[in-house]
């Protein structure tokens, strides 16, 4: 049944994080989802018309509005949740402003259809830019339907500065999964262009809803975590290190059912994966704390997206204490491979000086060897090609040309001085450049995989990558997607260095979706500088002289050398004269 | 510790224990090589904790003791002394050698032996025997293909597997593999295989061609530690190494069974048009085109950046046309460590594994070997 809608007082009212809630179509969709978690809803469904600000719609079949109560949901600070602010230490809903359907009006054509138990039909409102337009009867199942369209159609300007439809709608998909994840034993289905998206029933377990967003192979690679501590309550799906992404949109933050977004959560797992993640890399999880309502503060931000802790210390050791158990349990061959990162600090400063070195010349043993039997081919051939894993002596090379410093930079003389070319932004250059060159014309060519990859994305991946495939094989790629959210990776684009193909993958469709794109800036964009931003080598790896030739060689033949595609620099030149100079040599 | 010794000796066993030493280590000790003299001999071992070599040389020993030098420094000063006899003995903190004719002498700052990281002990476990020249072809035919790659760990090494009908020798990183196997009952290993790092490997196979002895394979019972034995002339080497943990890739399920398009060619002539072509090839995708046409047989290449190339090479190929693209250093590696005069390719479609192979027996005879390929997905390639 439903409860009574009041207004809040004006003191009540004022007190409470004043500011936009609707800033983008994502949160109209989330305060009306949120609106029907709150009314209690056994199923819900999402169905969206071409793009969230065209048009979606929230069906629920929760405890519904009372037919005189319509019109009050829609004035602000009218809500049947709060009565007054101390009520907020005892919150159990999501909402409490009374605020969301009302801005939501204001900007769209909406439209509330409600039926509450008891009531023998349901009854309508629709609202066009704030204004009441129609009301009457209609018919309905017990609950209700929230139909959004032409959002900010009264406000052209701010029309601009929308997300792509595309990106908006995966944001959409990543936020209507948490909330899944938050009540498993809610059902939840999305429609999208009339097409199903997934549609997942009840269940009685976090992990069985994680399998049906995730699939059955991955949630049961995911380690479980529980725990209880001071009035809190805790549990965890935590990912293993390899399923580690380079943002954070791996996390998902439940706080008494609420999806937040929590640096401080975000910091506690970090700390509990500990050295199994290199740096630059962000554990996936599903984390579901539940603490006292007086100990939460969900009154921080208009969007209810930030919480805060009475006690961010307590949350911080119970959240990465709990974590750590099952981590510990973690063995090779999980752990991170040294030398990545900062792994030279114990070198002598002489050390690079000779690096480049041949290790052992066996000619100058002082015992006569005998030749290895000329047998063919001679051992000299096949070991010689470089691709060798041992670091095993190379063959005395005349004067190095080239040189890798701290294998970060490669150092080159040149006419009247030297260049010192940073690796990673020089590769990222191009890179980005011949990824452009690909999307706009030759296809790459892939490099084929004896054995195919598997990889489980998320679902906004997998949206993603349905919507960049065909760019994606542009660059080389060779994908067939498997029932989703799975995808097989056949082939890798050639001439790189893939070490885990899954994982460039998913770092690749993770950076196209970062930052706010700016008008200029496409989707072909944004691919080719994530592309190259992650195929890049990185500090840290070393080349061979074979790869520091190609790649000075090739920065230099790029249309833009002087900048990676962020506006780094690639390189700077030291001057002969400078030096000279430096040395009093004048 | 107060010995004499062969200088040749002396070189011998600390050049190889060097081959071990990382230069940059960040423990001091693992810049050394460790000096054990006892009635056995003077044992020089160098090692970077995952892989160590350790040469037994013979020589008098007076006094039995130990001690580390660097090892590097102290085989650059000991590799040109004069040959002849020395004595090595330690003299306070250092250790002092001195020419057996009196002419000279060196001392070298010493560091306690204690705490040199100890080899692990390989007697009681399972053994596995090879001929040193059959083990370093094993070797070379099969560890170019492993992966340098540390993402997947067990790529880095090469697989050893066997039963009582053979032994096998596999490693592939993802584009190509490489299969080497011998007749023989090999039943030890027919539990699982291991994987042995191909650094070790790269190791063994320097001294596995001088083997004077069979090289005795050595596992430990826990399979986390190898270790290969042999003797050179007078001198026992060992190289020991950690295994790669982990699950192997079922790789007999890649081989392709039933591949139809087959192309028959002197290996020389496909090596000498691959490496020129490739001269035109990006540098880093390496990458060359075969034409199959009208039973003719061309490789070619072109960039924007280094031109084209084209050259046809004579061959026997029964099949429908066919253009695939590979990455011309895989190819040459795999070509050139085929010893027959003609080689084979076959083949199904131009994104599927290639199987190349030796024509006609090796010499010898109860070896055998096969190669895999991945193609390169050439932009105009159907599928
Ligand atoms: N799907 C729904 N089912 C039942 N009641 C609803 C639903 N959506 C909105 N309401 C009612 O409308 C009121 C106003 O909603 P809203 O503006 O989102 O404010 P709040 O959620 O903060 O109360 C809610 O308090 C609730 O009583
Ligand atoms: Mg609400």
């Amino acid at each position: 049944m439903a409860r009574p809608i009041l207004r809040l007082s004006p003191e009540t009212a004022s007190r409470i994080a004043a500011g936009e809630v609707i800033e983008r179509p994502l949160s109209a969709l989330k305060e009306v989802l949120e609106n029907a978690l709150d009314a209690g809803a056994h199923a819900v469904e999402v169905r969206v018309d071409k793009a969230l600000d065209h048009g979606f719609l929230v069906a629920d079949d929760g405890g519904g509005i009372a037919p005189g109560d319509l019109e009050l949901a829609l004035e602000r600070h009218a809500t049947s949740k709060l009565k007054s602010l101390d009520d907020l230490d005892l919150l159990a809903t999501l909402g409490f402003r009374g605020e969301a359907l009302p801005s939501i009006a204001a900007v769209s054509r909406m439209r509330i259809t409600s039926r509450p138990a008891g009531e023998e039909a349901a009854t309508f409102v629709a609202v066009e830019g704030g204004e009441l337009r129609e009301k009457g009867a209609a018919a309905r199942a017990f609950g209700t339907t929230v139909e959004v369209r032409d959002l900010f159609f009264n406000t052209p300007a701010r029309r601009k500065f929308l997300h792509s439809p595309g990106g908006e709608l995966r944001a959409a998909i990543r936020m209507i999964e948490s909330y899944a994840l938050s009540l498993p034993t809610t059902a939840f289905r999305l429609v999208v262009d009339q097409k199903e998206r997934f549609d997942w029933a009840a269940v009685a377990s976090q992990r069985e809803r994680a399998a049906q967003i995730w699939g059955q192979r991955h949630a049961e690679q995911l380690l479980e975590a529980h725990g209880e501590r001071a009035g809190m309550r805790l549990s965890m799906l935590l990912g293993l290190p390899e399923h580690a992404r380079s943002t954070r949109e791996g996390q998902v933050f439940l706080v008494n059912s609420r999806w937040v977004q929590s640096p401080a959560l975000s910091q506690a797992l970090r700390h509990a994966y500990g050295n199994l993640l290199p740096g630059g890399r962000f554990p996936s999880a599903v984390v579901w704390l539940d603490v006292p309502a007086d100990r939460l503060d969900v009154n921080v931000h208009p969007t209810k997206r930030e919480v805060r802790f009475a006690d961010d210390d307590t949350v911080f050791s119970f959240v990465a204490g709990t974590a750590a158990q099952p981590l510990t349990r973690i063995y090779p061959p999980f752990t991170v491979v040294p030398g990545r990162q900062g792994g030279d600090e114990a070198l002598p400063a002489w050390a690079e000086r000779v690096r480049e070195q041949p290790v052992v010349d066996e000619s100058q043993l002082g015992l006569a060897l005998p030749a290895s039997p000329a047998s063919e081919p001679s051992p000299a051939a096949a070991h010689g090609e470089g691709a060798t894993p041992a670091p095993a002596p190379r063959p005395a090379a005349p004067e190095p040309e080239l040189w890798q410093l701290h294998r970060t930079y490669i150092l080159a003389p040149v006419r009247g001085g030297l260049v010192i070319v940073d690796q990673h932004a020089a590769h990222e250059r191009i890179l980005y450049e011949e990824a452009r060159a690909r999307l706009e014309g030759t296809q790459g060519t892939a490099q084929g995989l004896l054995f195919p990859v598997l990889v489980d994305l998320t679902r906004a991946q997998f949206e993603l990558l349905l919507e960049v495939g065909p760019h994606l094989r542009q660059l080389g790629w060779d994908l067939s997607p498997l029932s989703a959210p799975t995808v097989v990776i056949n082939g890798v684009p050639s001439g790189l260095r893939v070490e885990n193909p899954g994982q460039l993958l998913q770092d690749v469709l993770d950076g196209i979706g970062e930052g706010v794109p700016t008008a200029q800036d496409s989707l072909v964009e944004r691919l080719a500088c994530s592309h190259a931003c992650h195929a890049a080598w990185r500090a840290g790896d070393t080349l061979s002289r074979e790869e520091m030739r190609a790649l000075v060689d090739k920065l230099f033949a790029t249309s833009r050398p002087h900048g990676d595609p962020h506006g780094r620099p690639t390189f700077v030149r030291l001057d002969l004269e400078e030096l000279h100079r430096r040395f009093g040599r004048s | 510790m107060d010995l004499t010794i062969q200088q040749g000796d002396l070189a011998f066993a600390v050049g190889r224990a060097l081959g071990s030493v990382q230069q940059k280590s960040t423990q001091p000790l693992l810049s050394c090589v460790l000096l054990e003299a006892d009635s056995k001999g003077l044992r020089v071992t160098g090692t970077d904790l995952d892989e160590g070599t350790s040469v037994l040389v013979p020589c008098t020993v007076r006094t039995p003791g130990k001690c580390c030098v660097l090892a590097r420094h102290f085989h650059d000063v000991v590799r040109k002394m004069p040959k002849g006899a020395l004595t090595l003995a330690m003299s306070g903190s250092q250790c002092e050698v001195r020419y057996a004719d009196g002419k000279g002498w060196s001392r070298f700052p010493a560091q306690p032996a204690d705490e040199f990281p100890r080899v692990p002990d390989l007697k009681g476990d399972m053994r596995v025997t090879l001929e040193g020249e059959v083990l370093a072809r094993m070797i070379e035919r099969s560890a170019y293909a492993a992966s340098t790659e540390p993402a997947r760990p067990q790529l880095n090494g090469v697989y050893v597997h066997g039963n009582d009908k053979f032994i096998a020798f596999v490693a592939t990183d993802g584009h190509r593999l490489a299969r080497t196997s011998r007749k023989g009952a090999f039943g030890e290993l027919s539990k699982d295989g291991i994987i042995v790092p191909s650094r070790v490997l790269n190791s063994v196979a320097k001294f596995a061609n001088e083997a004077t002895s069979p090289v005795e394979m050595r596992i430990a019972d826990a399979r986390n530690h190898i270790g290969f034995a042999t003797q050179v002339g007078e001198y026992q080497v060992q190289v020991y190494g950690r295994l790669i943990e982990g699950q192997y890739p079922n790789y007999e399920q890649v081989i392709p069974k039933d591949n139809p398009r087959e192309l028959v060619m002197a290996r020389t002539d496909v090596i000498e048009a691959v490496d020129i072509v490739a001269s035109h090839a990006d540098s880093n995708t390496q990458q060359i085109r075969f034409s199959l046409r009208d039973g003719k047989f061309s490789v070619s290449s072109a960039t924007a950046d280094f031109g084209a190339g084209e050259q046809s090479v004579e061959a026997e190929y029964k099949g429908e046309n066919m253009e695939i693209g590979y990455n011309a250093k895989y190819l040459l590696q795999i070509l050139r460590s085929i010893p027959t005069e003609s080689v084979t390719f076959r083949l199904k479609t131009a994104l599927s594994a290639g199987v190349i192979e030796p024509v006609g027996a090796l010499a010898q005879t109860d070896e055998d070997m096969l190669c895999l390929i991945m193609p390169l997905r050439l932009p105009d390639a159907a599928g």
